[in-house]
C-alpha cells in the first residue's frame, strides 16, 4: 500500500508546490499589469495624446503578462489556471490599494463611521462620570 | 481525419476563435468607456479624481475579460490537456 501510494503523494506534493509557486509569480505580475494600468490612466489624462500612452502602455503590459503567464505554464494547464487566480487576487489588492482615502469602501463606510461615534461617547461618560456625579452632589 | 489531427485542428481555430472575441469585446468596451470618462472629465473638471478612479475600477475589470481570454487561448495551444492525453493514448497503443 504504502509504495503504490508514496508516487502519487509526492507527485501531488510537487504539483502543490509548482502551483503555489506559479499563483504567488501570478501575483506579481497582475501587480506589474494593473499597477501600471493605474499610473498610465493618471499619466495619460493629463498628457495631450493620452491615446499614445494607452495604446502603448496595453502593448507592452499585455506582452509582460502574457510572457509571463507562458514562461510560468512550461506546458502544463494547471500552473496557468493558479497564475490567473494571483492575477485576480492582484486586481483585488491593487484596487484596494488605489483606493482614495476619504472613500472607504461600502462595507467598511458604515462600522468604521459608526464605531468611534460610540467608542468616543462611552470613553467620554467613563472619563467623566465621577465628575459628574459631583456636580450631582453638589447640585442637590 | 484521425483523432490527433481532429484535436489539433478543432483546438488552434478555438484559440484563434477565443482570442478574437476575447479582444473585440474588451476592445468596444474600452472605448466606450474611456469616451464617457473624458466627456464627463470634460464636463465636470473638479471630479476628475473620482472619474479616473472609477475609470480605474470598470478598465481593470474590462481588460480582465481579456486575460481569462487569453488563458483559455494558452491552454488550447500550449497546455492541451486532451491533446496529452490523445498523445498518451497513442504511446500507450
Amino acid at each position: 500500500m504504502d509504495e503504490t501510494l508514496s508516487p502519487l503523494l509526492e507527485l501531488d506534493l510537487e504539483l502543490v508546490q509548482f502551483m503555489v509557486l506559479a499563483g504567488v509569480a501570478g501575483l506579481a505580475l497582475g501587480a506589474i499589469f494593473f499597477g501600471g494600468l493605474w499610473w498610465t490612466l493618471r499619466k495619460s489624462l493629463e498628457s495631450p495624446r493620452p491615446a499614445l500612452w494607452l495604446l502603448g502602455s496595453l502593448l507592452v503590459r499585455m506582452g509582460v503578462l502574457l510572457f509571463g503567464l507562458y514562461l510560468i505554464s512550461d506546458g502544463h494547464w494547471e500552473p496557468l489556471l493558479a497564475a490567473l487566480l494571483g492575477v485576480i487576487g492582484a486586481r483585488a489588492l491593487v484596487l484596494r490599494w488605489t483606493r482614495p482615502v476619504d472613500q472607504p469602501s461600502p462595507k467598511q463606510a458604515a462600522p468604521k463611521q459608526a464605531a468611534p461615534k460610540q467608542a468616543a461617547p462611552s470613553q467620554a461618560a467613563a472619563n467623566q462620570s465621577p465628575k459628574g456625579h459631583d456636580g450631582d452632589r453638589t447640585c442637590a | 481525419m484521425d483523432s490527433l489531427a481532429l484535436i489539433a485542428v478543432i483546438s488552434i481555430v478555438m484559440a484563434g476563435l477565443t482570442t478574437g472575441f476575447g479582444t473585440m469585446g474588451p476592445a468596444l468596451a474600452e472605448g466606450r468607456a474611456v469616451a464617457t470618462a473624458l466627456t464627463a472629465l470634460a464636463q465636470q473638471p473638479d471630479a476628475s479624481a473620482t472619474i479616473t478612479r472609477t475609470l480605474f475600477v470598470g478598465l481593470a475589470m474590462i481588460e480582465s475579460t481579456a486575460i481569462y481570454c487569453f488563458v483559455v487561448s494558452m491552454i488550447l495551444i500550449f497546455a492541451n490537456p486532451f491533446w496529452n492525453l490523445a498523445i498518451a493514448q497513442v504511446a500507450g497503443n
